[in-house]
């Protein structure tokens, strides 16, 4: 070994310069880093954000009854710049002077919200309970709470037309039963959307709430016990404020798509219950409404949008 | 300050002047938002040397391993290894390869093609490779093995494994993050002797990260102690138990009886203390002091004496047995001497019936020489 | 540890399980009446089966599912496993909250607004609707669900396992192929799987975004469904869910066959 152990050693190639100009996008980490960033970005960009903004300004459009059923207000700059001035409220005021729309949208908020807590009041035991159940029961447990959504969604719905409709199995199980001697009208009526969406929507309430019992630390309720605090105590002092991230999780996701929700209502709420996603069904394909459509989607994310950002700050600070 | 030598004394490149450190951190700080895991810290390490890097951790050690990996950059200095530059390389492209803390082998390959992983993306033929994988296994003696997947090994053999792993490469310089952090007690022991052997075998450079004392101890040539992302002390492990530079060295490593007072006289080497519980302490003093100066005079366990009856000598303390540790080869005592301050003292047991027979609330004497102990300005 | 399951667990679980499973058993059972009215039973038949096997459109249906299903659930898995890796990998990037935001909020966004949109981008841009539409649109909102899935897994994951590799000298690009995606590979399934029943179980989004000569099969059975329930669509529904029940059973059985291997590697691993 020769030099000096002084500052300046002599043969230090610096890298620096020579990676500078060859610039960072050449490096083997940064192709790889770009790809994996940029094209899921891309597409999500391409395909969520751009089509929601197209939303908000056919909102702002006109109806002209042609194919589309809409002035189109884009294609070339100009037009464009043109279309900008065409803008107009016309739609919202037309969804703010109708009371059909506002009752639609409280009715949605209310089912949805209402479906959202019998959920949670279903989901919650049925996870403890699984939580409770020996390691090699639960896996099979969790299973069968994840069977039934692998199978369609629509056909889990149509199965409660047969059950709940007047000559249907319950009513005839409670005529058979003598409990009742009159068939009860339950389809057609918010108490089968209630038990549509709490029936589909189960899983997606269970599911966060078990992974958070589970993960809970299983000394921790012995521990309440030891320090002499009765089963049911250590419940709601211990276990449940535990549990709450799985329970806010599972209400989002419960509540949130319910809202919105087609299948369900159309199905088994009949003509007379209208919810907002219905009606945005109606605009669309009914009425070929296509701008008042799009108003109606606009306010309904306007509503969503608060219990959404909340939801991805929760999935985010999990993630 | 003199030396005390160390395990390999022939072996000291440290110590001569005209040496080139073949890893040379400069001036590194590394921040993480405002957090400042290392703080300007600059470093030298010499081909061949088992170096450790000591400290709690949070300590910053980890951080400056990941650096030299390449894992990390630093936000300021640069960090030299044989004459290059390292800013700027990934790690994939770096002369350095690492055994890491959780051992990391690929849990889908077996043991062999766990080895052979890093020689096959230099392009190494593969009869090349089966022979160095053959190698390095018997190296760690494993050779009947390879076949196995991770998840059919014990403990023990995983962590030769990983050790395997990163030597098949002929690194310049081997990283190794807690590397018997994950074994129980006595398989550390002798996996420590087994390590220690291997780099004296293959003359590689070791940089270990430890918060392990003990450790750091039997493997190291020399020990860097940190803490709060700066170096306390580089030094051989004889010199930082016996002449630690600071106090948070002296306890880190190892245990201390701490007296504060003033220097009252001094004469030559040999001065006394006044400590502020009013005892008089005869030391010999190493750095120069003058009196009236305030310091500390550190004391390790085992370098003090008990006694049942009166004893002569220096610095002789009455007090009363406060607590005794049993720990089978020594016995730790807590003495509280008699203005109310408490003495650790520690003697072996080299009789079965221990060094004395004593009890809770025994009177006792407990001595020791003017130079058992370190006399640290404050 | 015990594992004792009180009353109240077990009164819980039980009616839990029965409300998910009860309605799917009797449309299963009503597949098999010899009559048309739904709510007699007229003794065993497999009549409706035999019809299902004439209507045309019900067929082509289910072979417009299959195709759009199998595509876009593996666009959406590459697409989607590539977020994930960007959202778990790489903390800071430009527009990282945006990306975010764009992968979670269509988990939940009902999905008549999806659809809604989409429909409009694919007029905007005036695409012929049909099955290339239906297509992008599944995969746009398939691919967040796979993004979620591979993202709990690749959080679980070893981190030193990726430096190992990269500190072995393997690139980025291959350190993915060979280290991460084999060990995240079960996720990557998952998500695929996720992805293949989202799609093939869409009803409102293909409504919007599709056109004339690619009908889905949950199309046609809404269609069909709407104008009363009718025997041959439990026969539809009860074929998927013995497709799905026997995916679930040979998973299960891979799952296990795995739990006993990892058992015996642990005993060869005490043996040493």
């Amino acid at each position: 070994m020769s030099g000096a152990p002084g500052d300046e050693i002599i043969g230090i190639k610096s890298r620096d310069a020579a990676e500078g100009k060859r610039g960072w996008r050449l490096r083997p980490r940064g192709v790889f880093r770009a790809v994996v960033i940029g094209v899921p970005y891309l597409w999500l960009v391409a395909l969520f954000l751009v089509p929601f903004l197209i939303v908000v300004k056919i909102s702002l459009s006109q109806v002209v009854v042609a194919m589309p059923p809409y002035q189109p207000t884009f294609g070339d700059v100009a037009s464009w710049w043109a279309g900008l001035k065409q803008l107009s409220l016309e739609n919202y005021r037309w969804i703010a002077g109708d009371d059909l729309y506002f009752d639609a949208y409280v009715l949605s908020l209310a089912i949805a919200a209402g479906a959202t807590l019998l959920t949670l009041l279903i989901a919650y035991p049925l996870a403890y309970g699984i939580a409770k159940a020996s390691p090699a029961w639960r896996t099979t447990l969790v299973m069968l709470v994840i069977l039934p959504f692998w199978t369609s969604f629509l056909i889990r719905v149509y199965a409660w037309i047969a059950i709940l409709k007047p000559e249907g199995l319950f009513n005839q199980l409670l005529l058979f039963l003598g409990v009742i001697d009159q068939p009860l009208v339950i389809l057609n009526t918010p108490v089968a959307i209630f038990i549509g969406i709490v029936y589909s929507y189960l899983p997606f309430m269970t599911l966060p709430i078990y992974a958070s019992l589970e993960r809970m630390d299983h000394s921790l309720t012995e521990a309440a016990a030891d320090l002499g605090s009765p089963p049911l105590k250590s419940f709601w002092t211990i276990t449940f404020p535990l549990s709450l991230p799985g329970v806010v999780a599972g209400c989002f996701l419960v509540f949130i798509p319910a809202t919105g929700e087609f299948v369900i209502p159309d199905l088994l709420g009949g003509s007379r219950t209208l919810m907002i996603g219905k009606t945005v069904w109606l605009e669309f394909f009914t009425n070929r409404d296509w701008p008042v459509a799009s108003a109606v989607a606009v306010v309904l994310v306007a509503l969503l949008v608060v219990p959404i950002a909340l939801f991805q700050r929760q999935q985010a600070r999990a993630g | 300050m003199k030396s005390l030598g160390s395990i390999r004394s022939d072996f000291a490149p440290w110590l001569d002047k005209s040496a080139v450190p073949f890893i040379r951190f400069e001036g590194v700080t590394k921040r993480f938002g405002s957090f400042e895991a290392v703080d300007d810290l600059s470093l030298s390490i010499y081909e061949g040397e088992f170096f450790a890097l000591l400290g709690a951790s949070g300590c910053g050690k980890s951080t400056l391993l990941r650096m030299l990996a390449g894992f990390e950059a630093p936000s300021e200095g640069r960090i030299i290894l044989d004459g290059e530059d390292l800013a700027g390389i990934p790690p994939y492209r770096r002369p350095v390869n690492m055994m890491f803390q959780s051992y990391a082998l690929f849990p889908h390959m077996s043991v062999a093609k766990n080895i052979a992983f890093g020689l096959k993306q230099e392009g190494m033929a593969k009869a090349d490779i089966a022979e160095r994988v053959e190698q390095v296994l018997k190296l760690v003696k494993l050779e009947d093995y390879a076949k196995r997947k991770p998840d059919q090994l014990s403990g023990g053999q995983r962590q030769r494994v990983a050790l395997a792993r990163s030597l098949a490469k002929r690194p310049k310089v081997l990283l190794l993050d807690e590397p018997l952090g994950a074994l129980d007690k006595k398989l550390r022991e002798e996996t420590q002797f087994e390590l220690a052997d291997l780099q004296n075998q293959l003359g590689t450079t070791f940089i270990m990260v430890t918060h392990d004392q003990e450790e750091a101890m039997t493997l190291a040539c020399r020990i860097a102690v940190m803490d709060k992302g700066q170096i306390l002390q580089v030094a051989t492990p004889t010199e930082i138990y016996e002449a630690p530079n600071s106090r948070f060295v002296a306890d880190f490593v190892g245990n201390v009886n701490v007296f504060e007072g003033t220097v009252r006289s001094v004469n030559g080497e040999c001065i006394t203390i006044e400590t502020t519980a009013g005892l008089d302490i005869a030391a010999k003093s190493e750095a120069p002091v003058t009196a009236g100066d305030n310091v500390a005079y550190v004391l390790r366990p085992e370098k003090l004496k008990i006694a049942v009856e009166p004893i002569g000598g220096p610095n002789v303390m009455e007090g009363e047995v406060w607590d005794i540790a049993y720990f089978g080869p020594v016995t730790s005592f807590h003495i509280r001497l008699d203005n109310g301050m408490i003495v650790k003292v520690a003697m072996v047991n080299a009789t079965r019936e221990g060094p004395l027979q004593l009890t809770w609330h025994d009177r006792v004497f407990v001595q020791f020489d003017e130079d058992a102990g370190l006399v640290m300005t404050v | 540890m015990t594992w004792r399951l009180s009353k109240f667990n077990v009164v819980s679980m039980v009616f839990g399980f029965t409300f998910l499973y009860l309605p799917i058993l009797l449309l299963v059972i009503y597949s098999f009446n010899a009559s048309r009215l739904v709510t007699v039973w007229a003794g065993f038949s497999t009549v409706w089966y035999r019809e299902l096997w004439n209507n045309r459109g019900l067929l082509d249906a289910a072979w417009v599912t299959l195709k759009v299903g199998l595509l876009s659930a593996t666009i959406a898995t590459v697409l989607g496993t590539m977020a994930a890796i960007a959202l778990s990998r790489y903390k800071r990037f430009h527009g990282r909250t945006l990306m975010t935001g764009m992968v979670y909020a269509p988990l939940v966004m009902p999905e008549v607004i999806t659809g809604l949109s989409l429909l409009l981008l694919f007029v905007a841009l005036d695409l012929n609707r049909g099955f290339v539409t239906v297509t992008l649109a599944h995969i746009s909102f398939t691919m967040c669900f796979v993004t979620v899935v591979v993202q709990s897994r690749l959080t679980s994951f070893d981190r030193s396992l990726e430096d190992a590799a990269m500190d072995l000298g393997a690139t980025p690009t291959v350190t993915f192929f060979k280290v991460t995606l084999p060990l995240i590979w079960p996720a990557v399934a998952a998500g695929w799987m996720l992805a293949f029943t989202l799609s093939i179980d869409d009803l409102v989004i293909a409504s919007f975004t599709t056109g004339p000569g690619a009908t889905t099969l949950p199309m046609k059975i809404y269609s069909q469904v709407r104008l009363g329930v009718t025997p041959e669509i439990n026969a539809v529904c009860t074929i998927l869910i013995a497709i799905v029940s026997t995916g679930v059973v040979i998973a299960a059985l891979i799952n296990k066959r795995r739990l006993v291997r990892e058992a015996r590697n642990e005993r060869m691993a005490a043996m040493g």
